[in-house]
């Protein structure tokens, strides 16, 4: 084994570079702490992203794929979704899913931190959203978060910047809404519609699931790692960690990890951080076997890698006469709606979702998913048919809020191994029957809302497979060990110098994009840390 | 089908395809898509899918190359109606790669200037040019606010 390069004992050691690490190691960096991120993939170049070539949108079916099987890189590793109707999508990188994600950026509401109070479903959470209210906002001006404030169906917020365009796509759809009396607003995005921070502002290119060539996009590469680079925090790329390792009093003292070239490395620590998300960190903790803990690191509840939750999206497709510049714009940031999201139980379903608006395609994949959809031929009739999709398109995605079950679970496979021989993750999820009921409801109103609109035709896509995009509640938070995995602040029942502060901690998973709320828990989580250095393991 | 073995089917280091697969390509893919009626849109064979399939993978010019070769090289002089037939009956009995070939000439086909610019859109890749949006009316969302139920409280 090589030991790292300097074998010293880091004072902190973060599993992860992606939107909760990077918030992490910023926030710790002014304490001095020695700290080292550890991440399995690569920096990545904005001037290699697809927008920069012709070819931008068939990159988005190979190397620029969100769906890691599909990408195939050295620096992702396989996941058997065999056994789920979602896929699971993430990026591996510095970075990790805000270089590709679609950053829709709203925060959970009130109301998602107490579900069993409220709705006798789930848990409530042990923190609730005024704990998180004022990290929020930190995160949104550390990332660039374009908005409008007033939303009536949020506490009082103040996006640092206004809202980016909603374009003609908004418009319309924005009138179907009003002629249905329905809740709708210019959504949150991370996404910056002005000059900021040393960043130029949005484009509107389109594509922003395949990285932003103009850096208006706020991944975490561009926004909190520079400045926690900067403040003496070490990122080691091309570092896979296989385990965490614990010392004979069941403390972590380290991980295992191989390098770029493959060669098993340990890098010893006083403090651990699991910053891998949903999927990625239960991995690892079930591959982190020791005598003191034979059912993986941090399992003495059995709850890592179960209630996993993903938002179940369904998606519903409006095609209109007039032209719509549907591919110009972020593809999936305009309006959004939260007519339908708290609980009405004379829907048929408890919880609710959100209805995000989305933009069109390009016209490969405009040409391409209308072929594969029976809408646009090849032949003689392509033209026409082509023509009277093309820019002429909205969407609404209906993403549904996912209940946590014992059996939608993260394990490690027995057989399918990543590059370095660490087992994958394997996938065992069932869409539970309130979210099948969730989903049904979603999509007729979404298919009102085309109707009210003015659309010609509309076609109900249904379910979305490659959209597990959200990977949540596999390492839970809670104050009972026996039914948690982390406490309040992201500490370990069980191990207490282990830290987890990603999306697997959450207790439920709201109805909305998640990632502005895992980094405000990353930051609250950070904060506490603080406060407690003196006392952190008692 | 074809046979890939006559003394003109020779390739070249820089050709991925024979003069004649070239052209029964081109006829096949003038099938895929033809030009449009008005004449703006080329045919996808009048594009240059040499100069394409240069650029791509080994494994995607050897797919590109077999489904060729389910066609005679005759295909280029029947008529429209016998050439619509045999993509389909090809279309049919190879989906794979009747849907590789299709993908392929698609992924040429639209991002081709001549094509770009005749959907009346700018050449070349999106960045950095980027893209003007309206944006867009916030007027009534005054009535959304008098409408709302706003947020749940706890």
């Amino acid at each position: 084994m090589v030991d790292s390069a300097t074998n010293d004992p880091v004072d902190v050691l973060i599993i992860g570079a992606g939107a909760s690490g990077a918030a992490v190691a910023w926030s710790l960096a002014d304490t001095k702490m020695r700290i080292v991120c550890l991440e399995q993939g690569d920096w990545t170049n904005s001037a290699e992203y697809p927008t920069t070539g012709k070819n931008w949108e068939v990159l988005q079916h190979g190397a620029y794929s969100i769906n890691p099987n599909v990408r195939g890189r050295a620096t992702d590793y396989p996941i058997n979704n065999n056994d789920s109707p979602i896929d699971v999508v993430n990026f591996n990188g510095v970075g990790g899913g805000t270089i590709m994600y679609a950053a829709h950026f709203p925060r959970l509401h009130p109301s998602d931190f107490k579900v069993k109070s409220l709705d006798g479903v789930a848990d409530d959470w042990p923190i609730s959203y005024d704990t998180l209210d004022s990290y929020f906002t930190q995160n949104d001006r550390m990332m660039g978060v374009s908005g409008l404030a007033g939303d009536p169906m949020y506490p009082p917020k103040q996006p640092p910047l206004p809202p980016i365009p909603m374009g003609l796509v908004g418009d319309k759809i924005a009138s179907g809404y009003d002629k249905l009396g329905w809740h709708w607003w210019p959504s949150d995005s991370a996404i910056i519609s002005q000059q900021y921070e040393g960043r130029d502002k949005c484009l509107n290119l389109g594509p922003c699931m395949s990285g932003c060539s103009q850096g208006a996009k706020s991944s975490v590469d561009i926004t909190y790692w520079p400045e926690a680079l900067r403040q003496g925090v070490e990122l080691r790329t091309r570092c896979r960690v296989r385990e965490v390792t614990v010392s004979e009093e069941g403390m972590a003292n380290g991980v295992i990890y191989y390098n770029e070239a493959g060669e098993e490395c340990f890098q010893a620590a006083e403090v651990v951080v699991m910053a891998c998300n949903g999927v990625g960190t239960p991995r690892i903790l079930l591959n982190s076997v020791s005598e003191h803990f034979p059912d993986g690191l941090a399992n003495s509840s059995g709850l890592v890698g179960k209630n996993l939750m993903f938002h179940p999206i369904g998606y519903v497709q409006g095609v209109f006469d007039e032209q719509l510049d549907s591919h110009r714009g972020p593809t999936g940031c305009c309006i959004l709606s939260k007519e339908f999201y708290e609980t009405d139980l004379d829907r048929g379903f408890v919880r609710g979702y959100n209805m995000q608006i989305s933009r069109g395609s390009g016209p490969f994949n405009t040409a391409i998913q209308g072929y594969h959809s029976g809408r646009i031929p090849w032949g003689a009739d392509h033209h026409k048919a082509f023509q009277s999709m093309f820019d002429h398109t909205a969407g609404v995605a209906v993403l549904c809020e996912d209940l946590p079950e014992l059996h939608n679970t993260v394990t490690l496979d027995p057989d399918l191994k990543d590059s370095d021989g660490i087992p994958a993750a394997k996938i065992n999820y069932t869409l539970s029957e309130n979210s099948q009921k969730m989903l049904a409801h979603g999509l007729a109103r979404a298919e009102e809302v085309m109707e009210a609109a003015g659309a010609k035709e509309i076609v109900n896509n249904g379910m979305i497979r490659s959209a597990g995009w959200h990977l949540l509640g596999t390492a839970r938070m809670g104050e009972d060990p026996k039914t948690s995995v982390v406490n309040h602040w992201g500490r370990s029942h069980d191990v207490k110098n282990l830290f987890i502060v990603d999306g697997s901690i959450f207790v439920t998973s709201g109805g909305v994009n998640p990632t502005s709320t895992i980094q405000a828990l990353a930051l609250y989580i950070a904060d506490t840390m603080k406060k407690n250095l003196a006392n952190l393991f008692d | 089908m074809n046979d890939s073995t006559k003394d003109s089917n020779v390739i070249t280091s820089d050709q991925p395809l024979t003069s004649e697969q070239a052209e029964l390509l081109s006829s096949l893919l003038n099938v895929i898509i033809p030009p449009s009626d008005d004449g703006v849109m080329p045919g996808a064979g009048e594009l240059d899918l040499v100069s394409y399939l240069r650029e791509q993978t080994p494994e995607v010019v050897a797919t590109i190359r077999q489904a060729s070769s389910f066609f005679e090289f005759d295909f280029p002089s029947k008529s429209a109606t016998e050439r619509h037939q045999l993509v389909v009956e090809f279309s049919v009995t190879e989906p794979e790669m009747f849907n590789t070939l299709l993908f392929q000439s698609y992924a040429c086909y639209y991002q081709n200037d001549r094509v770009l610019t005749g959907l009346g859109l700018a050449a070349g890749p999106p960045f950095p040019r980027g893209n003007s949006v309206d944006s867009g009316d916030l007027t009534t969302l005054d009535k959304v606010v008098q409408n709302a139920k706003g947020y749940r409280r706890v």
